[in-house]
């Protein structure tokens, strides 16, 4: 794969390091100088001191038709001109850019950026799952909030328990994509039975969580 | 407001955007300008009379607080290039004004500008022409 990162300090450092795998491409802009030299001697990678948002840069770094570029500048607005010169004008097949602005994430999408990333809504999200005050629920939300992956512990004394899927009957809202019984991974399917202690893995509509998870915590006794 | 009435909104209280906007108010034209800090506006002739909205034209509230649905025309007029191209693309997108105008410094980039909703004012430009001009009518 052939992969433009522009800017960034301590992101395109480990950005860097995760695609110098051999297999992939990878050209690095940074404008500030000093960065720009620091990448370039901790991953033995040639970085142009130059401009992510100037017309001029993208000539020299020759990306045209590349498959990728990430944009991880400070500014919301330089990575989005960025992505748009990338995608606009060299025909760079994807666009990946963070964000500081959690509003800013919809709005690049609707103006054609692929992938908008926001930390501060990922990092909130986080702390939603991990502060559960039943500690038996996590949550992580993919493609922007579109769906989200549910986590669920289950305990003995929960209706699911001890039943396989067929049984239970899961609401068509909702898919058990995989179950983790400690050490293994399982793919469920219609005769699965859940035991005690197994964490379940379940994709929904962000709107369907509550009732999901109201569902799965339902106890034996409970109509 | 009257929806025949024509009304201009102004984004950066730079000494374009603030001549801009004293114009289009001593023209009787509904007008209202953004700028992140209150002292741009001291550019302002002191007969302006349309709004001065203090924000920062990244949030869309403060777009919105502007009046930016209202607009027939809006003038693009930061210090900053890729700020004015992301405005100019949200205004296009989300919003309805015919007149887009947009300062840019580094006129390459009005390449990422082409829709004719848009005019780009690119300063550079302007002043080589003038250039060209003199250049052409004195005796070299």
């Amino acid at each position: 794969m052939k992969i433009l990162i522009c800017g960034g300090n301590t992101e395109a450092d480990y950005a860097i390091r995760s695609f110098s795998d051999g297999h992939n491409k990878l050209v690095v802009i940074n404008d500030d100088a000093n960065i720009a030299k620091i990448l370039s001697e901790r991953n033995s990678i040639s970085v142009l001191d130059t401009d992510p948002t100037k017309l001029y840069s993208f000539e020299i770094a020759d990306v045209f038709e590349f498959d990728l570029v990430i944009a991880l500048m400070e500014n919301d607005s330089d990575n989005f001109v960025c992505c748009k010169l990338a995608k606009d004008k060299f025909h760079i097949k994807k666009a990946i850019c963070t964000v500081s602005d959690p509003n800013h994430v919809d709005i690049f999408q609707a103006l054609g950026i692929d992938s908008p990333i926001s930390s501060s809504y990922l990092l909130t999200q986080r702390i939603k799952g991990e502060s559960d005050i039943e500690n038996l629920i996590k949550t992580l939300s993919i493609e922007n909030d579109k769906i989200v992956i549910t986590e669920v512990k289950i305990k003995e004394e929960f209706d699911c328990c001890n039943k396989s899927l067929m049984e239970l009957q899961i609401p068509d809202y909702a898919n058990i994509t995989c179950i983790f019984r400690n050490p293994q991974v399982i793919i469920p399917h219609g005769t699965t039975r859940i035991i005690a202690n197994d964490t379940l893995v379940v994709a929904s509509a962000p709107s369907d969580q509550k009732r999901l998870i109201k569902y799965l915590k339902k106890e034996k006794d409970e109509k | 407001m009257n929806k025949e009435k024509k009304m201009t909104m102004v984004i950066g209280s730079s000494r374009l955007g603030a001549a801009i906007a004293s114009l289009n108010s001593e023209q009787g034209i509904y007008t209202s300008i953004i700028d992140i800090d209150e002292r741009a506006f001291r550019k302002l002739d002191a007969s302006y009379s349309g709004y001065k909205i203090v924000g920062n034209a990244l949030d869309r509230l403060t777009l919105e607080k502007a009046r930016i649905s209202d607009a027939s025309e809006i003038d693009i007029c930061t210090g900053d290039d890729n700020l004015n191209i992301y405005l100019a693309c949200l205004s296009l997108k989300y919003y309805t004004a015919p007149n887009v105008i947009v300062r840019l410094h580094d006129e390459a980039k009005s390449i990422l500008l082409e829709d004719p909703r848009i005019t780009v004012i690119a300063p550079s430009a302007l002043s080589f022409g003038m250039y060209k001009n003199l250049w052409d009518t004195e005796d070299r």
